[in-house]
This record gives C-alpha cells, sequence and structure tokens, in this order.
C-alpha cells in the first residue's frame, strides 16, 4: 500500500510525494532525475525556543541560551562512542546540521547509497546520547565556535540590530548562546529539549533525489517509534510594533562602516495561507523598493555611496517578522536620508506601476530558477514546510500580488518606529584611509 | 555524466558546450586569460565591471538591470579570478530557459545580445571608457581590497599565501594591489580592453538544452568582432620543495586566533596524479572524519574548524584553524604529527576506503552544478589535460595506501602564518 499523496505544479514543472507517518512525521519526496540526491531532517525547534512546556506539564521551562544549537551538535554522537560522520564515511555521503531561529536541520547530500545514507540520518536523530564528560568536551569547540562568530561583522551587525528591534523575543539572542550560557547546559537539560521538541510530530522529513517512496516509507517503520505526541507549548514574547531604540553601535576590526537597518512587524497571520501571502508581497515589495533596478540603490552605488550595492533580507513565520537592509559606506549620514527619503517618496506617491510589475516578475523568476538543484530544492521546500507554507504554492501567490494592498502594506510597515538601526564602525577611526597590508 | 562538444566558431575560439536538460537555467560565460602580472591583475579585475555599467544601447547601470529584468531576471555578472599563475575574467550568465517566460520572452536570444553590446558596443567617451564609471569601479575594487580584513578566516589565508609566495606571481592577489589600481585610467582601460578584443584567449562555455547549429549561429554572430589570439599554453612556477620555515605573526584585534600552515604540496595537476593527492587531502583535513577533524577538534577540543585545501596548479596546500592563541603550539604540533602519521602509513582500510568514497562523491556532484562542470573543465584544460570526472573515478577507487604514503612523503612545510587575536581593544 502507498500511503503517498502526490501533488503536481506544471508551471515549476514539479511534482512531490507527501505521507504523514504513522509516528506523526511529515515526509516530503520530490523526485529528480539528478546525480545528486539529498536528505535534510528538520525539527521545528530553533533558537527562539527557550521556554517551553508540554501538555503534561503545569509550568514553564527556562533552558540556557544557545541550547538548541549545542544540542546539535551531540546528537552526532553515538553510545558506542563513534560518531555519525564516521557512518557517513561509509557510504560516501557528505553530512552536515545547522540550527537557526526556528528550526535545527540535519542532512546529507550524496550520489551513491541513498537508503544506506538515510538510515544513518534517523537513527542519528533517533537515538541521543549524551554523558556530562561529552557535553565537557562540545562546550570546548562551541565555545570557539562562538569566538568565530563574534569576529563576523555580518553576523555581529544583525544580532546588534535585532536587540535594538526586540524587547523580549528570544530572536535577539544568539543562535549559539554565550560562553557563560552554555556552560550551563547539562546531560540532563538537553534530554528534556530532546524529548520535547524531537517527537516526530514535531518533524519534517525532505528527500529530493531519484526516490522511490515506498523504500522511504520501509525505513521510518523500521526506525522512527509511535510514541504519543508530548503537545508543545513553546513560549514567545509579545512584542508592541515599536523598536527598544533607534540607533546602536559598535567598533571591530573592519575596514569601512556597516550598517544594518532593521524593521519589526508584529502582523503575523496565524493560519499559513497568511504568512505565505504576507511573504510573497514582502518578496516583491522589497525588490521594487531596494533591489537592483531601483532608483535608490542605483543612485546610491552611482553616487559611489555604497560598496557592493544594497543587500536587503527579511524573515517571516509564525513566531516573528522582520526586515534587514544591508549595505557599507563611508557616509552613514547620507545613506541614511538618501534611503528614508526614497522610502518617503514611496510611502507618498506610491511605487512606479513598471517598476512593481518587473519586480513580480523578478521574484517568479528567482522562485523558479531556485528549483534547480536536488540542495536547493530540499532547502526551499523544507524552510517552507517548517512553517506548514508549500513551496509549490509560491509562484501562484507571487502571481496574486495586487497594486493597491502592496501600496497599504508599504506605508503601514514603513513606520520610523518601527525601525532601528546598526551600525559597526572601524575600531581605528584612520584605517580606513590606510592603505590594506 | 554530461560530455563535452566543442563547436567551432572561428579559428582559435570554440564553444564547450556541455549538452543537459536537467536545468531549469542556461548557464554562459565569456572568459578571457592572459598570465597574472602586477598590471594584468588590477585590469582584468576592473574591466568586466566597467563593462557592466553601459553599454551603447543600455548606457547605465539601471538600464541594464532593467534590462535583465525583462529577461526573466537573467543574472549577468562580471568575474575575475585566478589558476595557478593565470588570471581569467570575463562575464557570465545564468537564465531561465524560454519555456519559463509566460510572456513567450525569448530570453536566451536576449541575453546573447547583450552579451554583445556588453563586450563589443560599450560606452566611449572621447577615445576612452566613460570617467564616472571607471572612477566609481575603481573605488569599488579599493573597499573590496580593504574590506578582506573583515572576513579574518579567509583573510588568514590570504596572508599566508601571499607571504609564502612573495617573490613568485602567485604572490600577486587576484584584484591586484591597491596602488595599481587607483592609477589606471580611463584611457589605459580602453587600450587594455582594445587588446582583450583584438588578441587574447578565450573560452566559451554553455551548458543547458538547445539546438546546436542555432547556439552556433549566436554565438558566432556576437563574437564578429572578436580576434582570438592562437592558443598557448601558461607557465607556472611551480616549487617542489620548501626552503627554511618562514614564521610570521600579525597581531590583529579579535576574539579567535587563526592558525595556517602553507605547504608546497610537491605534486600538481599536470603530473597527472592529482586523484591520489585528493585523497589524501579527505584522510588527512576535507572531511569530518579525517585527521585534523577527528584529533585536533574531536580529540582535543581545540577548535571548531581545521581543515585544509589545495592548489592544484601552483602545488600549495594550506591547513587552517581558529584557535584560542595560547593554543597555537599545541594545535601546530597536532597537526604536523597528523601529516607524519600519513608519511609513516598510519592509514586505516577504513580511511582509505572512507577518503576514496568522498572523492568519488565529489566527482560524481559535479554535473548537477554548471559552475562546477565549467570549473573542472577550466582547471583541466589548464594543466594540459582532457579527463572528465568519470574518467577518474576508476583511477581513485585503484589508489593505494603506498600511493598515499609517497604523495604525503613529498609535502613540505613551507610557511607558518598565525594571526594572534589580542582582544577588542577600546
Amino acid at each position: 500500500m502507498n500511503p503517498f499523496t502526490i501533488k503536481e505544479n506544471a508551471l515549476l514543472d514539479e511534482k512531490y510525494y507527501y505521507s504523514k507517518h504513522k509516528s506523526g512525521l511529515a515526509v516530503y519526496v520530490i523526485p529528480k532525475k539528478l546525480s545528486t540526491y539529498y536528505a535534510v531532517f528538520t525539527t521545528r525547534y530553533g533558537s527562539v525556543d527557550n521556554e517551553f512546556k508540554t501538555q503534561a506539564e503545569t509550568a514553564y521551562t527556562k533552558v540556557p541560551n544557545g541550547i538548541a544549537h549545542f544540542l546539535e551538535h551531540k546528537l552526532f554522537e553515538n553510545e558506542d562512542g563513534t560518531d555519525a560522520f564516521q557512518k557517513y564515511a561509509k557510504t560516501g555521503a557528505e553530512a552536515n546540521a545547522f540550527t537557526s531561529f526556528i528550526k535545527t536541520s540535519y542532512l546529507f547530500t550524496c550520489t551513491d547509497q541513498f537508503y544506506e545514507s538515510l538510515q544513518i540520518l534517523l537513527e542519528t536523530v533517533s537515538k541521543p546520547y549524551f554523558t556530562p564528560e561529552t557535553v565537557q568536551k562540545e562546550q570546548g569547540i562551541i565555545g570557539e565556535e562562538i569566538g568565530m562568530m563574534n569576529d563576523s561583522p555580518g553576523w555581529v551587525l544583525t544580532f546588534n540590530m535585532l536587540a535594538g528591534l526586540y524587547k523580549e523575543h528570544s530572536v535577539k539572542i544568539n543562535i549559539a548562546g554565550s560562553a557563560e550560557s552554555i556552560a550551563k547546559i547539562t546531560a540532563d537539560t538537553l534530554y528534556q529539549c530532546y524529548q520535547t521538541f524531537y517527537h516526530p510530530s514535531n518533524m519534517i522529513l525532505v528527500l529530493c533525489g531519484d526516490i522511490e517512496p515506498d523504500r522511504v516509507n520501509e525505513l521510518l517503520d523500521q526506525i522512527i517509534p509511535c510514541t504519543p505526541a508530548p503537545g508543545i507549548d513553546s513560549l514567545y514574547a509579545k512584542e508592541a510594533p515599536q523598536a527598544v531604540t533607534p540607533y546602536t553601535e559598535a567598533y571591530m576590526d573592519i575596514a569601512k562602516p556597516l550598517f544594518s537597518i532593521g524593521i519589526k512587524d508584529v502582523e503575523i497571520a496565524d493560519d499559513p495561507a497568511g504568512r505565505l501571502e504576507k511573504i510573497a508581497y514582502l518578496s516583491v515589495i522589497l525588490e521594487a523598493m531596494f533591489g537592483p533596478s531601483s532608483a535608490i540603490y542605483n543612485s546610491l552605488y552611482e553616487q559611489g555611496l555604497i560598496t557592493g550595492g544594497l543587500g536587503y533580507e527579511f524573515e517571516h513565520n509564525r513566531s516573528f517578522s522582520f526586515i534587514e537592509i544591508t549595505g557599507e559606506t563611508d557616509e552613514l549620514d547620507t545613506v541614511f536620508s538618501q534611503l528614508k527619503q526614497a522610502v518617503e517618496e514611496i510611502k507618498k506617491n506610491g511605487i512606479e506601476k513598471e517598476i512593481f510589475e518587473r519586480a513580480k516578475k523578478v521574484v517568479y523568476a528567482q522562485t523558479i530558477k531556485s528549483f534547480d538543484s536536488t540542495e536547493e530544492i530540499g532547502n526551499l521546500f523544507m524552510a517552507n514546510m517548517i512553517d506548514s507554507i508549500d513551496a509549490f504554492d509560491m509562484p501562484d501567490a507571487i502571481a496574486d500580488v495586487q497594486y493597491e494592498k502592496a501600496y497599504k502594506l508599504i506605508q503601514d510597515m514603513f513606520q520610523k518606529d518601527y525601525c532601528t538601526v546598526s551600525v559597526i564602525k572601524p575600531r581605528i577611526e584612520q584605517s580606513a584611509d590606510t592603505p590594506a597590508e | 555524466m554530461p560530455s563535452v562538444t566543442h563547436l567551432k566558431i572561428k579559428e582559435g575560439l570554440d564553444v564547450q558546450f556541455i549538452d543537459t536538460d536537467q536545468f531549469k537555467t542556461h548557464y554562459f560565460s565569456v572568459t578571457f586569460s592572459l598570465p597574472i602580472t602586477r598590471e594584468n591583475a588590477p585590469l582584468s579585475t576592473l574591466l568586466p565591471k566597467v563593462l557592466m555599467r553601459g553599454c551603447e544601447k543600455y548606457p547605465s547601470m539601471n538600464a541594464i538591470s532593467k534590462q535583465l529584468d525583462d529577461l526573466y531576471a537573467a543574472d549577468v555578472y562580471p568575474r575575475v579570478f585566478s589558476r595557478g599563475e593565470t588570471q581569467f575574467f570575463g562575464l557570465a550568465a545564468s537564465m531561465l530557459k524560454d519555456r519559463f517566460a509566460k510572456d513567450g520572452t525569448r530570453i536566451e536570444e536576449g541575453v546573447f545580445q547583450l552579451f554583445s553590446q556588453l563586450l563589443f558596443h560599450p560606452l566611449i567617451e572621447n577615445g576612452a571608457f566613460k570617467k564616472e564609471y571607471v572612477e566609481t569601479e575603481k573605488q569599488q575594487i579599493i573597499s573590496r581590497i580593504r574590506a578582506q580584513k573583515n572576513d579574518k578566516r579567509r583573510y588568514a589565508l590570504k596572508r599566508c599565501e601571499e607571504e609564502m609566495c612573495a617573490d613568485e606571481a602567485y604572490g600577486i592577489p587576484t584584484f591586484g594591489y591597491e596602488e595599481d589600481v587607483a592609477k589606471i585610467t580611463p584611457e589605459r582601460l580602453y587600450e587594455f580592453y582594445q587588446s582583450v578584443i583584438s588578441g587574447m584567449q578565450c573560452q566559451l562555455y554553455f551548458i543547458g538544452h538547445t539546438d546546436q547549429e542555432h547556439l552556433k549561429k549566436e554565438i558566432t554572430e556576437v563574437f564578429r568582432p572578436f580576434s582570438p589570439a592562437p592558443a598557448a599554453q601558461y607557465t607556472c612556477e611551480v616549487i617542489r620543495k620548501a626552503g627554511p620555515i618562514k614564521e610570521i605573526t600579525d597581531v590583529m584585534p579579535a576574539e579567535q586566533s587563526k592558525l595556517t600552515l602553507g605547504f608546497r604540496t610537491g605534486t600538481i595537476l599536470a603530473d597527472g596524479n592529482w586523484h591520489v593527492f585528493s585523497v589524501f587531502m579527505e584522510i588527512f583535513g576535507l572531511s569530518p572524519s579525517s585527521k585534523l577533524f577527528m584529533n585536533v577538534r574531536e580529540k582535543l577540543s581545540l577548535c571548531y574548524y581545521c581543515s585544509c585545501n589545495a592548489e592544484p596548479h601552483k602545488g600549495i596546500m594550506l591547513v587552517y584553524s581558529g584557535i584560542t592563541a595560547k593554543n597555537k603550539e599545541k594545535a601546530q604540533s597536532e597537526i604536523l604529527a597528523q601529516l607524519s602519521a600519513i608519511q609513516q602509513g598510519e592509514i586505516t582500510e577504513e580511511e582509505l576506503n572512507a577518503a576514496k568514497l568522498s572523492v568519488i562523491n565529489a566527482y560524481r556532484s559535479l554535473s548537477d552544478s554548471p559552475v562546477s562542470l565549467e570549473g573542472w573543465f577550466t582547471g583541466r584544460t589548464l594543466a594540459g589535460l582532457a579527463t572528465t570526472p568519470e574518467d577518474c573515478i576508476p583511477l581513485v577507487m585503484d589508489v593505494t595506501k603506498e600511493q598515499v604514503m609517497d604523495v604525503a612523503k613529498k609535502i613540505s612545510l613551507d610557511t607558518i602564518y598565525f594571526m594572534k587575536a589580542e582582544g577588542p581593544q577600546p
């Protein structure tokens, strides 16, 4: 019996198989006849989930910052003292894992022995094993990882921006935590987090490549245990729309000042369809306002005010939503005032119709382009599905973006009070004027 | 694994056509090449960037961007990179196939027309490139050169190579030196452009699925004004054995220190046994089951990363790790101990097999990425080889422990570069 249902998208020229495994695990198989296979196993558990309870519990547990990421490191270890990498070494797969705000993912790519590698992936994530000794050993490694991130200007810039934007919400906490917070992590708290968030009903498995869904199902039956779902209640602070502070600055050993402008958005729909719609609108609006064809991008570049162009990004999910605009400049004040003027102008008169239509076309094309490798497809699918959004619905959602509604959204979102600016300046002021060694 | 067909455009100019229907996009690139010198490096970095600023039909960056948007977000970008002591520069494009254009736009044709404009109809004022464009792009490059120190991990690698190859052409940075960038005039750049289109080696790649004859016709039309140079084999100064070990320490205001060890590999791609070296690298430091990962990170908890990479034309390998300053000697001696272990033959059957599988996996994965495929063949051509990834797989299978020991024994330590972090200073 094939438990999978099939969904097709003619425009994308792709299809996928979906099944809810009896353990509660949601499984997506996107068939692609390429050389590579990609598998990603993800839990809805990231750095923002630091206060939670299960249905059976009455009180919320607060755990040390950085524990989701710590747990990701530790799941690679096995009871027999080996680690998952050694197992993957026997199949030739390239394995990795990452933790972000709202998810933790375990993945591999391979060109052969896919089902053997999938078995390793499923077993690795399903069988936790930690002792006080192995926890302590990891503190040294993660301590170095934190040190590395603290030296990364882009990372520091964004987290300073988030701290300027959010008062309470845990999105502002560094994903890996700090040396102090990870020192408080114990084997017991790791087990507690694992038991809560790694239940199959809180996870998804996304596979892309030349794959037989039935064989996947057999492996799931063998490996994934069926136990009652814990019913998770993760506590996220409610935020007012206003930013905490308009401006933050820090100094690092860099060449030229870097800036990140954050815009907080607290209007988040409860239903995934509403979030999909907002993602489509944000993609089009930001491309039209700040993309390479926008007036402000070209004007700042042609005046020689910014290096490499403007960058923009957004995060929009059930827990939080923000926009980030980044750049590098020696003329912070001039750039800020021109950006502000450009936004005011658009709020007053709207985006030019032609630019708006062009942005829709660009976002549509980029979406199709992102369906071109097993890894990209798998990640795109996973990142959307983890928030209950179907990536196949994206092209239509983009086509449905309406001018008037987009204009209204711009007026609502781009409010001075919702913004914060994070700046990093060169530590030694004259360094920008002396030649690099 | 797709194969390469050479379509002859004119004497000295072929399109390397890789016919594959697996992508939603086509990839097209035009890449000129010349030996790297202090003068060539900044000129070849600047030229493609200035060409992307304006042409006769699309005289501004905004006009070009809009045209690209109309071609369904076709991505045309300037690029420069070096392999060994050869500098490569030009334009590359990734575009959706025509069938995804909802309004019937002919994307492929449009991109070729744009290439024709950008390459052969640049915006010229008074016999030179437009001054403003040249000046802003010079500033962009200078900013990029200066900003390299923002990324301490990469910067440490660059500094190590620079010190190691201070007296070799390889030591010249790909973007050139800041003072040389600053000196370029719009006239000098235009002179360089003339030399490029009237006689320089050029390689073209088209990866996708399209009608061969039509493709040939379109590209022939674009390249009508171009005169290629006769093919020449580029040279690269290869130092097989390191002299006395150089030790360099830079002090940087940062939290984490970076240790980078520069080695002469003694083996290069053109030797024909690079696949053995690739197996060695997997065992030594490339994979998470390698000796460096298992010992420097997992056993001693000294770092988050400790890995290696190699330049197969020049014959250089860098081993790099981010550590706490006080652990420098410990990390360095462990890295050297692991190299010596391989030289002594401390390689298990398991390690050897795992390494082979990893290398084969990497070779097989190449065909899923147009840029990786192009990179493979560019490197092989430069080394005078014609082997495909597929050809190399049986060779990898046959690699023996003794062969790995032999390549390992040829490796010699040249430079120890230490970027010492001295806490945040006010």
